[in-house]
């Protein structure tokens, strides 16, 4: 009975605090070397989608996301602050992973081969910038909408991955992988400002921009899936001590330790200018040619950040993620998860700091449903507290797993939760 | 297996069926408001006339003047600060390393022990000492034959290890507190290590309770900080019984002082080392005198260098130069050099906005008192700053070496200063300007208007500048380019000085100086002007010379009161006035032209409003509208629902001029619908109905009166 209210009490917490969070998951499926004994192999894919923010809520996003007409009021509700933070990754994997009775001459080595789809958005922007892109210069009549240390990043890359786990013996509860990844590089933008603004004169009889900061983009002849615009190689490393008797785990993972070189046809830029804008100079007014204006818009802010001149090679750090958890299940029907994550160079605030309760709701032989319970600190945001649910289904005979989560509460309280996540893992066991 | 296969399939085509609906769905869409302006324009006195000046109607005179810019005297002609710099090496001259002090006593009680170690314990000496010490009995010492006291260590080894020495000296105070006389006092002191003999003397006779002081030039010495001494002395005794106490002593002083060192290895001590009150003169040239100056531009640049292995600090404060009340300080700590490597710093200041005072040190003395230790209260000056530097080591109490070759090296450098304003007398400039400026009078009014002897040729002189000065006109000549005809100007109006008066300093950078305006009329009965006229030229070549504070005699001091404003300037030009005949009010300009727009930039335009804000220096003022037509003339729509007015220029009553144009602003309001007629229009026929401002008198129009003109776009726009 205690433990119900316990449950109550903290669900009437999650509702109330308004701000919800879900959870980065691996993606790389590493936590599955685990469901493998000797002599067996799994294929497995994990699809993760996942964002976060201090300011953006869940009903704006998806209404962005969605193609949807973004109102006043909708705008007026995301809860803007000095430093906004925002992230979304998006990963898709599949991998397989095989612990044959013999492999390079050793019964203790496995292997896992994987590719996957990774797409990273992260920003960090003041007010000024939200409200410059949602209600344009004119609410900046007469003032300077600041766009100072304003930093966005977004990156889409593939990546192939080999690598090589070990469990020195069957009894031995750890396991070690270090698996080497080949990347492609498909986009890659990134804006980061030192000083920027733009005023805006009162009736707009002239704009002042000062832009200074570096500016990157990838090769934009090169967009699509099947092009390289850019190549790379990362290192991962995961490590797992699982004790049986105990009923805990712990594991750390290092994933993405390496570098995308985007080709010859990227673009870089360190800017710093200073425009002032009072229109075209027409010497006939009389005599206005349509061209006069069409030529402004592509030209000059072409000239502005004289993209001709810097197109470049350069190389870029991979979005390092560093994930450090404990498991422990604690009773029949209730287990906790804590740890940390990192992501390096996206925009974190600081490591995402968090404690995970499962509790199961539906526990059959074929189903089974559990609630999860969050509350963590840090990451795109302060202190967090989230609900999820998670799905799964299969059975030991036929070693088939579908695993599923969400944080359901974005659906119900869209305007008040600040993250989401669905992740969904599919994987069989042979 | 297949199904499990099956399934992750399947995944993976969702997944990458997502990224591609994605790609293929319509966008988000929000409304943003849109402030820009689109398109500037500038219409002068060559736009208008063709139309406006030739229409008939009431009268009222105009008159176009034909403005030509023949000289400007601006503030870099006039004053320019030269870049100042500030020096000031701090060696081992002006390092104090301090004093030292080595006390060495002998007691009674020594004297006692020493005779009991030399003649064994039952001497004489020792047990009438012990006995007179414990037993409080007045007694008698005999005299004592020369004890010998040696390889008394004086250790100055935590001040430093060794010294050598340019100039310094050693006190050797011997207190005699014994109650007896010390004679043949032989006092000797040596370098440990090598054995130099530092000091040696005698001091033959040491009365009882006196003292005795002999010192030594230490010059050219070498002093290691631990020192071995030896003193002998001997004494005829009391002489009589006396009262003895064994804490009775004779105490030697010795004091190292006053040292400037060649090179040491010591712990240097905590040492305010500069304390200056200086001034410096920036001298401008040419018989400036500043008293005054707001800094516009400009920077001061403080580095030093630090040779020494110990930290030091430094703090600069220009007392001349204020902001906001606050004085101009720079302050830093420059870390110890490593090794051969100084240690440094380097900092700028921005010294705009500042405002510094040229009278030197005396007003702050006047304050504060004599401040530069040359006992008087100096006089208020010019062209000087007053400026305070102080700094010292900080001691890290670490053992360090220093030679002379180790400095403290500070570099003040001002540099680059462009004054917003400056006061005092400003010099006897004399600047010569030759040149050819175009001349072209619009070719419609060549034949019709120009009746020569209705032209009035005047050499105008505006001052922004708070000078006196003169101007000469050294040469004029009328050349035609189309004829290749040149006319020189003579009469008595050549080579002849024009005195130009000084404005009035409004005592703001914010408030622009109302410019003095001297008129030199130059006419038939002074000139052959009209020849020069009748040449028809297209261009002018002349020669002028300006000459400030012309006939004054140089006022050093600070009692000058010209001025000068950053962007003022003194400009001379000529102006040829051709009065006109033309309407007043009701003048009516209507022209019509082809309109073409791509509708395709405007498409996600919701609607909003088009600002044209006019900016304008002519003295009439205009009533606007512009009506849209179809390919057949019709009318489909007008911009304004009624006529907007622009504003006239305003006259300055004292210049006769427009000074500053007038803004207005006409709002137009544009709907989606509206919008479309816009597009849809293929011409456009503008009406300006121009009156001139006052309409009852005659107005002046200079040629480079423009109306500038902006449209600006207020919209709304949908994003998706």
């Amino acid at each position: 009975m205690g433990k119900v209210i316990t449950k109550i009490i903290i669900i009437i917490f999650v509702l109330s605090t308004h701000q919800v969070f879900s959870q980065f998951d691996n993606p790389e499926g590493n936590d599955k070397f685990n469901l493998l004994t000797r002599g067996h192999s799994l294929i497995g894919s994990n699809f993760n989608s996942y964002y976060s923010s201090n300011s953006v809520h869940y009903k704006f996003l998806s209404s962005l996301m969605g193609n949807k007409y973004i109102d006043d009021e909708l705008k007026t509700s995301v809860k803007l602050k000095d430093d906004n933070r925002f992230g979304s990754i998006q990963d898709l994997n599949l991998y397989y992973i095989s612990y044959p009775d013999s492999f390079l001459g050793t019964n203790q080595y496995g292997f896992k081969v994987s590719m996957g789809y990774h797409s990273n958005m992260n920003m960090k922007f003041g007010a000024d910038a939200f409200n410059l892109a949602f209600r344009g210069n004119s609410y900046f009549a007469g003032k300077k909408a600041d766009l100072s240390d304003l930093n966005i990043n977004y990156l889409v890359y593939q990546d192939l991955q080999f690598g090589l786990f070990t469990r020195p013996s069957d009894d031995n509860p750890l396991t070690y992988y270090l698996g080497f990844s080949l990347i492609k590089g498909q986009t890659y933008y990134s804006i980061a400002t030192e000083e920027a603004w733009l005023f805006t004169e009162e009736t707009g009889e002239y704009l002042d921009l000062r832009l200074q900061g570096l500016f990157m983009a990838s090769d934009s002849i090169k967009p699509d899936l099947l092009e390289f615009a850019g190549t790379g190689f990362a290192t991962h490393l995961f490590f797992n001590y699982d004790n049986i008797v105990r009923n805990f785990s712990v594991s750390l993972a290092v994933d993405n330790f390496g570098y995308i070189n985007w080709n010859q046809n990227s673009f870089l830029v360190e800017e710093d200018t200073s425009l002032h804008w009072e229109g075209i100079i027409i010497d006939d007014i009389l005599n206005i040619e349509d061209g006069q204006i069409n030529g402004f818009s592509d030209d000059t802010l072409q000239k502005l950040l004289k993209q001709e001149e810097h197109s470049v090679n350069f190389r870029k750090q991979m979005p390092e993620r560093v994930q450090l958890s404990f498991f422990k299940r604690t009773s029949k029907m209730n287990s906790i998860k804590a740890g940390l994550i990192y992501l390096h160079d996206v925009n974190l605030k600081m490591p995402l700091f968090y404690i995970r309760d499962f509790y199961d709701i539906l526990r059959a032989e074929k189903i089974g449903l559990q609630l999860n319970l969050d509350a963590g600190y840090g990451g795109y945001s302060g202190f967090q507290t989230s609900m999820g649910m998670t799905f799964a289904t299969g059975s030991k005979e036929k070693n088939l797993l579908i695993n599923a989560s969400t944080n359901f509460l974005s659906f119900l309280i869209p305007k008040h939760t600040f993250s989401q996540n669905i992740f969904v893992c599919l994987s069989y066991r042979f | 297996m297949k199904k499990g296969l099956i399934a992750v399939f399947c995944l993976i085509i969702i997944a990458l069926l997502f990224q591609n609906c994605k790609k293929e769905a319509t966008s988000p869409s929000w409304d943003v408001g849109i402030l820009a302006p689109i398109i500037k324009t500038t219409l002068s006195i060559d736009n208008l006339v063709n139309d406006t000046l030739t229409q008939t109607g009431p009268d009222s005179l105009i008159s176009i003047v034909y403005n030509s810019e023949m000289y400007t005297m601006a503030l870099d002609s006039i004053i320019e600060l030269p870049d100042t710099t500030i020096q000031y090496t701090i060696n081992l001259e002006n390092l104090d390393i301090g004093n030292y002090e080595i006390v060495y006593r002998t007691s009674l009680g020594d004297i006692a022990n020493r005779d009991m170690e030399e003649n064994g314990p039952g001497s004489d000496l020792y047990v009438t000492i012990m006995n007179a010490h414990n037993f409080g009995i007045p007694s008698t010492i005999d005299p004592i034959d020369q004890q010998v006291y040696e390889n008394i260590s004086m250790d100055a080894g935590e001040y430093f290890q060794t010294i050598t020495i340019a100039e310094g000296f050693m006190d050797i105070e011997m207190d005699n507190q014994l109650p007896m006389d010390i004679t043949n006092l032989i006092f000797e002191l040596k370098n440990t290590d090598d054995g130099t003999i530092v000091f040696q003397d005698t001091f033959y006779v040491i009365p009882a309770f006196t003292t005795m002081t002999r010192t030594k030039s230490l010059a050219g010495l070498t002093i290691d900080g631990n020192l071995t001494g030896t003193v002998k002395l001997e004494s005829p005794g009391t002489g009589g019984n006396v009262i003895l106490d064994t804490a009775m002593a004779l105490t030697s002083t010795i004091t190292i002082r006053d040292l400037e060192i060649l090179n040491a290895t010591a712990v240097f001590p905590n040492e305010e080392m500069i304390d200056l009150n200086e001034t410096i003169n920036v001298d401008p040239g040419d018989q400036t005198f500043l008293n005054r100056v707001l800094v516009r531009e400009g920077s001061i640049n403080v580095t030093v260098f630090n040779t020494i292995e110990q930290p030091m600090h430094f703090n600069f404060t220009l007392y001349s130069a204020t902001l906001d009340g606050e004085f101009l300080e720079i302050e830093g700590n420059v870390p110890a050099a490593s090794g051969t490597t100084p240690g440094s710093l380097l900092i700028n200041k921005n010294l705009a906005g500042y405002d510094v005072s040229f009278r030197g040190i005396g007003p702050f003395e006047m304050i504060w008192g004599d401040l530069n230790g040359n006992e008087i209260i100096d006089a208020i000056t010019s062209n000087s700053l007053y400026y305070k530097l102080t700094g010292g080591i900080d001691s890290t109490g670490a053992m360090v070496t220093i030679d002379q070759n180790d400095s403290i090296y500070l570099y003040c450098h001002f540099s680059s200063i462009i004054p917003d304003y400056a006061k005092g007398f400003l010099g006897n400039h004399t600047a010569d300007e030759t040149g050819v400026t175009d001349f072209e009078v619009v070719e419609e009014l060549e034949d019709t208007y120009i009746s020569l002897d209705d032209v009035r040729v005047t050499l105008e002189i505006a001052s922004q500048i708070g000078v006196q000065a003169a101007i000469f006109i050294d040469e004029l000549v009328s050349v035609n380019n189309r004829t290749g005809v040149q006319v020189s100007l003579s009469g008595p109006v050549l080579g002849e000085p024009f005195i130009i008066s000084a404005p009035d300093d409004p005592y703001s950078t914010s408030i622009d100086v109302i410019p003095s305006i001297s008129y030199i009329n130059i006419n038939s009965s002074n000139s052959n002007i009209h020849e020069l006229l009748e040449n028809k030229p297209d261009q002018l070549s002349y020669s002028v010379r300006v000459e400030t504070n012309y006939g004054i005699l140089p006022e050093p001091g600070s009692s000058g009161t010209d001025f000068i404003y950053y962007g003022d300037a003194l400009s001379a030009s000529l102006n040829v006035e051709i009065p006109l005949s033309v309407i007043a009010s009701g003048l009516i300009l209507e022209d019509t032209t082809d309109l073409e727009l791509n509708a395709g930039d405007v498409e996600d335009v919701l609607g909003g409003r088009l600002i044209l804000i006019a900016n304008n220096y002519f003295p009439f003022q205009a009533q606007v509208q512009m009506y849209l037509m179809d390919s057949l003339y019709n009318i489909t729509d007008s911009l304004f629902t009624e006529p907007q007015l622009v504003q006239a220029g305003i006259i300055n009553s004292e210049t006769g001029k427009v000074h500053n144009p007038e803004k207005s602003k006409l709002y137009v309001d544009v709907s989606k619908e509206r919008l479309n007629r816009i597009l849809a229009a293929k011409k456009v026929r503008i009406i300006s109905n121009f009156s001139t401002q006052p309409t009852d008198e005659h107005v002046k129009i200079f040629n480079w009166y423009t109306l500038e003109l902006k449209i600006v776009a207020d919209f709304n726009y949908r994003i998706d």
